[in-house]
């Protein structure tokens, strides 16, 4: 039984530290304002900078190349045909299960992409996306790469469900990439 | 990805179309085809000679090679209808085998050994000289075999056909003739376009057998189910 | 049978290893958690074939390796299958595998779901060494119009080819050309059609054979199943449809060796388009127009109410036992009706004999039976899944197979004997056969009888057949497999009855034995047992004699009855005599029908309720050979559709009748209460495999099931058909029967559309020859001024004097024939 701490059952779970004796005059007073101090001189140093503030929708923030925002589905350059089989393996791959293709059966006299088969329905739920990259690493023909488009908010939920054609046209670049070393 | 030979969806809905139910080759009914006598008894000896009904499958193919001049698809069929089995059964048995035709071949069947003691004695040479004398294309005579625009010469160069000690040889006919040189080719052709008996003197059955009767004396005549020699 | 085989131990990568003595190595490592990957081996197609080399293992004591698909397990059998020597042979044949695969997986149907993926991932080399061009063929080719064949991705593992040689029998497949070149394929590019070719998608190991109607349509990841039964006839196959997005894609066959042996006919596994078809009854529609569920129910309501006793129902075969429940409850509960039937009537006395537990053989009895009688149905066309395993039954050795029939079989090739009896001389076939084997029982096995010989009618040939299948038929072990068909018409009862006779004379009360009739209607069973039949009630219990089909037709034409309820039923295309059931409707003041389509008898209909297809329907339906199964709803309900059971109950309500039924387990639970050999069965009890009532304890308490004199019997009008009907020179004598694909199935699935037959007069070649007809000749086949336009198809097999024409077809239908026995087959 501990006598100081009589509330414990073991005296083996009080540990007890040695300190060392108590600092007093201008060690003291370290002691008790230093860190203030220190943090005061952040604060100046942040007031003689100026503003950081970046004034959004105006400005935006750079994004790295490795940026993850909204998707894009790609064209062959030559061909012009999708690069999207519709395998669905990116739906596979979704955590969010936000991904919903429809694949159906290529007509070689109007082909929409090389080989059999190509997404008829294409549709990711950007509400439900959470941009983890997985798709663009599952998909076996660079179809789906992440792109840098960031601002994707809208006014209804159903708006954020974007289609085939929405994913494959040129999307308006509006965020500026960070540059090399910036 | 490679695009691949696909048929378009019109051809493909087309070919879907054309597809009917009775379209389906099962055994063909007897008493809907006119299956000649001559045929049709070929078959039912063939038949009758074996305990499996199935084991009757290649001499009844020969008899529609025989009748027909390669394995029609009619003469199959009527093969199968007089068998009771189904037309895709003879089909599968006549596709594997190299010397039963499913195609229209010439009607000289020249089958060029071309297996390493020929190929070392000139086969190659000989296979040509019967293609350019038949007027068959050389390189598909190497591959499958190939038939004179007339219709009268298949040429094929073929794997080892057994007979080593005539080297280079050729079957013409289902007959062995060998050793073989390029005149002969054209000789044979020559003789063959004339209805004549080729290269008597190189036939492998012409040949006196050691302390044999001289075979030149008996009549020649192909074995009833026309097995090579 | 397993239980009594001795078993086994021995050593599987040292883990210790009990199976059954003469299991395949296989699957005895199964029992072991190790799993030997394989590709041709599929015991559903027989005995295994050790020809792909995927699953070689090291045996101590063996030098070299050995494949464990075709080596029987020994006591003490020591092996290894992860040894660097099976590895390497694993992995090469992978490797041999993917030489000319183009492995296009992501375009590829079976991608996720592919044995070949799954086994080059587990035991394959993981790199490719290949770097040759690999053989190409021209791609996906329709084989037919439901199956693609992609040559390219063929592994050649040979089990579509087995299947059609082996399992159909047809031999249509074959493998072609040799070695590099070998290929799948038919006789000069034919399509390849069979009633059952649509089993060849699912054994394909890879993605070689595709369905035409799931092409591109799921991945396994965006799909649910949902296992279920199939109730588009008679076989009930457990099948386990594919959903996405709410819409069944495909039916799979759910294995269950009880009821199906694992395989699917077409109409089964491609007939589910309908359930999304765009011609769907989804709304309740009161005199031709669409109305809301109160109204009808009200409507209905008050006409059935003043209707009353003078109300008929008919239930189709698709009806579930519930529904039938509850239908026949509205009519004798509510309505005090006793008009109840099912287009599988038969009579009372009889139901209740034939229901016998102890005369009833189950599905399985027939891979045992040491001979099977088919006799008045052809499998094929009736309940084909019975086709492929009385093949089975017969290709094992086991069976004898005899076959007697008005029409030719797809059986008579199996057969043993076969005999040829004319249309409507069933009866008087059976007594010379009944007559026959109570002699032979007499006489001793062997003996041939006398009393054949003394049955009256022109049955000088009968006894000749009832001797020669007498002869095959081996008393205590034989399975008779008949058509419930042979109850039809004037002779029926007494044709049933002989066949009761000829069971006895058999002693086919015994295990392993009994007789397996084949209803008309899938659930036709389930339907009389649980009282849609004319003078019995639920369980065969007495109740008053009610009006049978034809009677029903004639008091609806008399003014007798006033209101007819048609459930799942179209009289007027799929019974006999079509034009007097469309007079018989349109005179009846109030129809009501069920249905999911709109099709002759709808049109007459007051009121119609739209009907669930088979895939939303919950409830149990009984096999014909007694085994109760669940229907599980795999889909919702399409627009405004209601659960028919629900329709049927709120009904009774409003009539006054409170069931006290507000769901399908109640309903169950209702009918086992009144049923006394389904007593205390609930859905848990039925589960996903089924179980025969005659194997439960309650089958017990209905040993009085065929006590029931036969006297109880309802009167059935007769036709008026020419009973004396000989066979003259002029006249012909014509039968109908049931094509597979002459029904409104065909009709309603378009991808089975191309199948549809077009109506077709058989004739023996002799008759042909007198008549001058040569096959696809056009006639017209006569009878009492009516007529009905076909072409015509001589049959060598066909019993001379006999002609056919097909039933329910969707153009000039054989029941639009009035029911008369003689026919004239003119050229027009």
């Amino acid at each position: 039984m501990n006598e100081e701490f009589p509330y414990l059952k073991d005296a083996e779970e009080v540990v007890t530290v040695q300190r060392g004796p108590e600092p007093g005059g201008a060690k003291g007073a370290y002691r008790a304002f230093g860190e203030t101090l220190r943090g005061l001189r952040t604060t100046m140093a942040r007031l003689i900078e100026g503003p950081m503030t970046i004034q959004y929708p105006e400005e935006k923030t750079p994004v790295y190349p490795r940026f993850r925002g909204r998707h894009k589905l790609h064209r062959f350059e030559d061909t012009g045909l999708e690069k999207c089989v519709g395998c669905s393996l990116c739906a596979a791959a979704c955590p969010a299960d936000c991904i919903r293709v429809v694949a159906a059966e290529n007509d070689p006299d109007d082909r929409v992409s090389p080989g059999e088969r190509y997404a008829a329905v294409y549709e990711i739920n950007l509400a439900r996306c959470i941009f983890c990259g997985y798709c663009e690493v599952a998909c076996p023909f660079d179809a789906i790469t992440m792109g840098h488009e960031y601002e994707l908010a809208d006014y209804n939920r159903g708006d954020l469900i974007f289609t085939k054609e929405m994913l494959l046209a040129e999307p308006v670049e509006r965020t500026p990439l960070r540059r090399e070393g910036e | 990805m490679r695009p691949t030979d696909e048929l378009t969806a019109a051809e493909r809905r087309e070919l879907i179309a054309s597809m009917r139910p009775e379209d389906a080759e099962g055994v063909p009914a007897l008493g809907e085809l006119d299956v000649p006598a001559a045929l049709r008894e070929q078959i039912e000896t063939a038949m009758a000679r074996y305990p499996q009904l199935r084991s009757a499958a290649i001499p009844a193919l020969w008899a529609v090679q025989r009748h027909y001049g390669w394995c029609t698809p009619q003469g199959v069929r009527e093969a199968a209808a007089v068998m009771g089995v189904t037309p895709a059964y003879l089909e599968a048995v006549a596709t594997f085998y190299d010397l039963i035709a499913t195609s229209p071949i010439g009607r000289h069947r020249i089958l060029v050994c071309h297996n390493i003691s020929c190929w070392m004695n000139g086969a190659d040479e000989l296979l040509g000289a019967f293609c350019d004398a038949a007027g068959a294309d050389r390189d598909d005579a190497d591959q499958h075999g190939a038939s004179s625009a007339d219709g009268e010469f298949f040429v094929k160069g073929f794997e080892c056909l057994g007979a080593c000690d005539i080297a280079p040889m050729a079957s013409i006919d289902q007959r062995y003739y060998g050793p073989l040189e390029a005149a002969d080719a054209v000789a044979a052709i020559e003789a063959l376009r004339d209805g004549e008996e080729p290269l008597s003197d190189k036939a492998l059955a012409l040949r006196p057998a050691a302390g044999g009767p001289d075979p030149s004396a008996t009549e020649r005549a192909p074995d009833a189910e026309g097995h090579d020699a | 049978m397993s239980a009594e085989r001795s078993k086994v131990t021995l050593v599987v990568d040292g883990v210790e290893v009990t199976a059954d003595d003469g299991a395949m190595l296989v699957d005895a490592a199964k029992e072991g958690d190790v799993e030997i990957p394989v590709f041709c081996y599929e015991p559903k197609l027989g005995g295994p074939v050790g020809a792909c080399r995927m699953c070689l293992v090291e045996i101590e004591g063996i030098p070299k390796l050995q494949t464990a698909c075709s080596t029987p397990v020994r006591d003490g059998m020591v092996v290894y299958t992860r040894t660097d020597r099976v590895i390497e042979s694993q992995s090469a044949v992978v490797e041999f595998l993917l030489v000319n695969h183009p492995l296009d997986c992501p375009v590829c149907d079976k991608g996720g779901e592919c044995p070949l993926q799954d086994i080059a991932m587990g035991w394959g080399p993981g790199r490719s060494r290949m770097t040759e061009p690999k053989r190409h063929f021209r791609k996906p080719m329709p084989l037919s119009p439901l199956v693609r064949i992609d040559r390219e991705r063929c592994i050649l593992c040979y089990r579509c080819v087995r299947f059609s040689q082996d399992v159909a029998e047809d031999e249509q497949l074959q493998l072609l050309e040799r070695g590099a070149s070998s290929h799948v394929g038919t006789f000069d590019d034919h399509p390849y059609i069979a009633p059952f070719h649509g089993n060849i998608i699912e054994l394909c190991p890879v993605g070689a054979l595709t369905a035409e109607a799931y092409r591109f349509r799921a991945r396994p990841w965006d799909i649910e199943d949902s296992g279920s039964v199939c109730t588009l006839c008679p076989s009930q196959c457990n099948v386990m449809f594919t959903v996405r997005d709410e819409h069944v894609q495909r039916v799979l066959a759910r294995d269950n060796d009880d009821v199906d042996a694992g395989w699917l006919c077409d109409k089964g596994r491609f007939g589910f388009q309908m359930i999304t078809s765009e011609e769907r009854i989804v709304e309740p529609r009161v005199g031709g127009s669409r109305a809301g569920w109160e109204a009808a129910l009200d409507a209905v309501a008050e006409r059935l109410r003043s209707a009353g006793e003078r109300t008929a129902a008919i239930v189709g075969g698709q009806t579930s036992n519930e529904e039938g429940y509850l239908i026949q409850r509205l009519l004798r509960g509510a309505l005090g009706s006793a008009n109840i039937t099912s287009v599988d009537e038969l009579e009372a006395g009889l139901a209740r004999r034939l229901a016998a537990p102890e005369l009833g053989a189950a599905v399985p009895d027939l891979d045992a039976a040491e001979s099977i009688l088919v006799v008045g149905t052809d499998p094929l066309n009736s309940i084909p899944i019975l086709d492929l395993r009385i093949r089975r039954a017969i290709r094992q050795g086991r069976a004898r197979l005899v076959v007697a029939s008005e029409r030719p079989t797809a059986l008579d090739g199996g057969a043993e004997e076969t005999a040829r009896y004319a249309p409507g001389d069933a009866a008087g076939f059976l007594a010379a056969l009944a007559a026959e084997l109570g002699n032979r029982r007499q006489a001793g096995a062997g003996t041939p009888g006398r009393a054949a010989d003394e049955v009256p009618g022109d049955g000088s040939d009968w006894a000749e057949g009832a001797r020669r299948i007498a002869g095959e038929l081996r008393p205590g072990k034989t399975v008779i497999v008949y058509g419930e068909r042979l109850g039809r018409g004037p002779g029926g009862d007494s044709a049933l009855a002989s066949l009761l006779e000829c069971a006895r004379a058999l002693d086919l009360a015994t295990a392993g034995a009994g007789v397996i009739g084949v209803p008309e209607g899938a659930n036709g069973r389930g339907l009389r047992e649980v009282g849609c039949l004319p003078g019995a009630g639920p369980g065969f219990a007495e109740a008053p004699a009610g009006r049978g089909l034809d009677r029903i037709k004639q008091g609806l034409l008399d003014g007798e009855l006033d209101a007819v309820v048609l459930v799942h039923a179209d009289p007027i295309r799929n019974l006999p005599d079509g034009p007097g059931w469309a007079e018989a409707l349109r005179r009846a003041r109030t129809v009501i029908a069920v249905s999911a389509f709109d099709d002759a008898s709808t049109e007459t209909a007051d009121i119609v309720f739209p009907a669930e297809s088979y895939a939303e329907k919950e409830g149990t339906v009984t096999h014909p050979d007694g085994r109760l199964q669940r229907l599980r709803p795999a889909v919702p309900h399409p627009g405004n559709v209601h659960p028919i059971w629900q329709v049927l109950a709120e009904l009774g309500a409003r009539l006054g009748h409170e069931t006290g039924i507000g769901s399908v387990p109640e309903a169950v639970a209702t009918i086992a209460a009144e049923v006394p050999f389904y007593a205390g069965i609930t859905p848990e009890e039925i589960g996903g495999r089924g179980v025969r009532w005659q194997e439960r304890p309650a089958a017990s308490a209905v040993a009085e099931l065929a006590a029931v004199p036969p006297e109880q019997r309802t009167s059935r009008t007769n036709l008026d058909r020419d009973d004396s009907g000989t066979l003259t020179a002029d006249r012909l004598r014509l039968g109908t029967y049931p094509a597979l694909w002459a029904d409104e199935i065909t009709d309603r699935n378009v991808a089975l559309r191309f199948l549809a037959p077009a109506q077709t007069v058989e004739l023996a070649p002799s008759d042909g020859e007198r008549l001058g007809l040569a096959s696809g000749d056009e006639v017209e086949v006569r009878s009492n001024g009516t007529g009905v336009r076909a072409r015509v198809a001589l049959n060598e097999r066909m019993r001379p004097g006999a002609v056919f024409l097909i039933e329910a077809t969707a153009a000039e239908n054989a029941n639009a024939l009035p029911a008369e026995l003689n026919v004239e087959v003119i050229k027009p």
